[in-house]
């Protein structure tokens, strides 16, 4: 499989000149396989840049199909969606699969977001056929060639993590999450406020050995490091991580490779690019590799 | 009055570096009286960096104030708000104006929505936010600056249009509209007439225009009802006998390089006509 970044920056799309090497488009992420269903991570306005290609691929033509999985819904993860020219094209298929309660509810988060008065049209513009596929933590999936599980993440409204198995190589897709380390996060708007109690305690450690186990033998983590661990400290409450979690999860599941991913708005090229050598030098070790996601960069699995 | 350009772009980010010397971030206009009274045009993602360079002053004590015109509530003009550092510090007030009817204080908490935004809701934004609607015919005054408004067409939706002046020079700002076919819209014309500088959407080169428009997201995606070409616009700021023209809200497909070839084609196009025609840039700033 193949994978490639279109939208890597979190929060909003960055337009500075000191992003434009790594990429100021948020979330957006493609994973192809001949043949198969191609998988899109996140709706970020990075898919306006993926619809572009795609066209190119069958879905110009009404012959295309695809699953969207949402991390979650907060607007950085499906600003792109409206912009995204494969739904309008009769023919093409698709599986939008994002945590609700019931397919009804997912539809209408995606309709919350288009037309009046926030937008000019709606869903009813959509020619393609869609299937809307609420997901929750801790599931398999079989969605066409692929074996999909995922995680809850550690992030205000909760946010789930997807690992892709197809053909013997596993990818890991875990934006956004802080730490399951001083605060859990869940539904309704979150202060800094570490957790005391005890059972609290117990559920953040029962989810980090969740997320732990989640990685084990992964081919590829892509992980959220939005954060630097100074930033991090202040805002433990913002459900983002760092590279230094990044490092520490991969290394106890035997990954091969971390993505360091979803970057701060203001990570400017040169800083993220030294950040990543300084943490494969320094923290990584000689197994695993520490690469920086960057849009129109490809990896193969 | 001085201007600062913080975002240019319509509908939609551009950050691909062939567009970052006309700029990338969608609306956000600072206007600033002789004595400093500050009014932000839109808060698109030209907000962010508006608030981040205003932290170094009063709103980074809790002492800052200024009041936002909105032209309407589609995503670009708004999404840019709760990213406005600034109102995260007690102290500060921001007071918005926008257009009437559609519940605008449900409109702009919308975003904020958990569905969307860990913000959840506006209370957690702990500066003071008051939203108003304009009344039809509405004026404000905001330190030395009057400001009118009129309602503009614009395809399938209307949006603000604002005058503002502070004693003998006046700026337009109409960030989004149509005009009719083959004549200016006389509500645009009302606002711009005898302008030094008129703000003025163009969307659309002629041909895209010609063509129907031109849509975001590539071949099959529907095109944006609506919007002005840079003809149109030149041609409303002849008639309304304005000094200079900024052309504004750009397609975000539309590069650098072809923001000049058009614009260079409208100053061909007018020959001696007494209007300089030129383009918004962020970071851009002047007096007027």
């Amino acid at each position: 499989m193949r994978v490639t970044f279109y939208g890597v920056r979190g929060s909003f799309p960055v337009a500075h000149p000191r992003v434009t090497q790594v990429g100021g488009n948020t979330s957006c992420v493609a994973l192809r396989v001949d043949g198969a269903p191609t998988l899109i991570f996140d709706a970020g306005t990075g898919m306006r840049r993926l619809s572009k290609e795609l066209v190119h691929e069958g879905f110009g033509d009404g012959a295309g199909e695809a699953v969207l999985l949402t991390s979650h819904t907060h607007w950085d993860h499906i600003q792109g969606f409206m912009h995204f020219s494969p739904f309008y094209t009769p023919g093409n298929r698709f599986t939008i699969c994002a945590r609700a309660d019931h397919d009804r509810r997912l539809r209408q988060v995606f309709e919350g977001q288009a037309a009046r008065p926030y937008f000019g049209y709606g869903l009813e513009r959509f020619q393609s056929t869609i299937a809307w596929k609420p997901v929750s933590e801790g599931e398999i999936y079989q969605l066409g060639p692929y074996t999909i599980r995922t995680v809850r993440l550690n992030h205000p409204g909760i946010a789930v993590g997807y690992r892709v198995e197809h053909g013997g190589k596993a990818f890991v897709y875990m934006t956004d999450t802080a730490p399951y380390a001083e605060q859990l996060l869940g539904e309704g708007f979150h202060t800094r406020q570490p957790e005391t109690d005890p059972q609290r305690l117990e559920l953040l450690a029962r989810y980090g050995r969740e997320l732990e186990a989640f990685v084990q033998g992964a081919d590829v983590l892509l992980y959220d490091t939005f954060f630097t661990a100074e930033q991090y400290a202040e805002n433990p409450h913002w459900g983002h991580s760092t590279p230094d979690e990044g490092i520490r999860l991969a290394r106890q599941g035997g990954v091969e490779r971390l993505v360091l991913y979803h970057h701060h708005p203001e990570a400017w090229d040169d800083v993220l690019e030294g950040q990543r050598a300084q943490h494969q030098d320094r923290d990584a070790g000689s197994d695993l590799k520490v690469l920086l996601a960057r849009e129109r960069e490809s990896l193969e699995l | 009055m001085r201007v600062r350009f913080w975002g240019v772009r319509g509908a939609f980010a551009s950050t691909q570096a062939d567009t970052l010397r006309v700029g990338g971030n969608t609306p956000c206009v600072e206007v600033r009286d002789k004595h400093d009274e500050l009014v932000v045009l839109d808060a698109g993602h030209g907000l962010y960096w508006l608030g981040k360079q205003l932290l170094a002053g009063p709103w980074g004590r809790g002492q800052g104030h200024l009041t936002l015109l909105l032209s309407h509530t589609h995503w670009d003009h708004i999404q840019g708000f709760p990213f406005f550092v600034p109102a995260f510090i007690p102290g500060n007030s921001v007071v918005v104006w926008g257009p009437g009817g559609a519940e605008l204080q449900a409109v702009m908490a919308g975003q904020l929505d958990p569905t969307y935004s860990p913000l959840v809701s506006m209370e957690n934004m702990p500066a003071q936010i008051r939203i108003n609607e304009l009344a039809p015919g509405q004026q404000l005054t905001l330190g030395k600056l009057s400001v009118r408004h009129a309602m503009l067409p614009n395809g399938s939706h209307r949006t603000v249009g604002y005058r503002i002046r502070e004693g003998e020079r006046s700026l337009a700002y109409l960030p989004e509209l149509a005009h009719p076919r083959g004549a200016v819209s006389q509500a645009a014309l009302d606002l711009a007439r005898g302008c030094d500088v008129v703000i003025h959407e163009t969307y659309y080169s002629p041909e895209q225009l010609a063509a129907g428009g031109a849509s975001l997201g590539g071949p099959g995606a529907p095109a944006a009802s609506g919007h002005s070409s840079f003809t149109q616009a030149v041609d409303l700021a002849l008639a309304a006998g304005a000094k200079r023209l900024l052309c504004f809200y750009h397609h975000p497909d539309r590069p650098d390089d072809e923001v000049e070839a058009l614009l260079e084609a409208e100053r061909a196009r007018i020959g001696d006509a007494e209007l300089e025609v030129d383009t918004a840039r962020e970071g851009a700033e002047f007096d007027l």
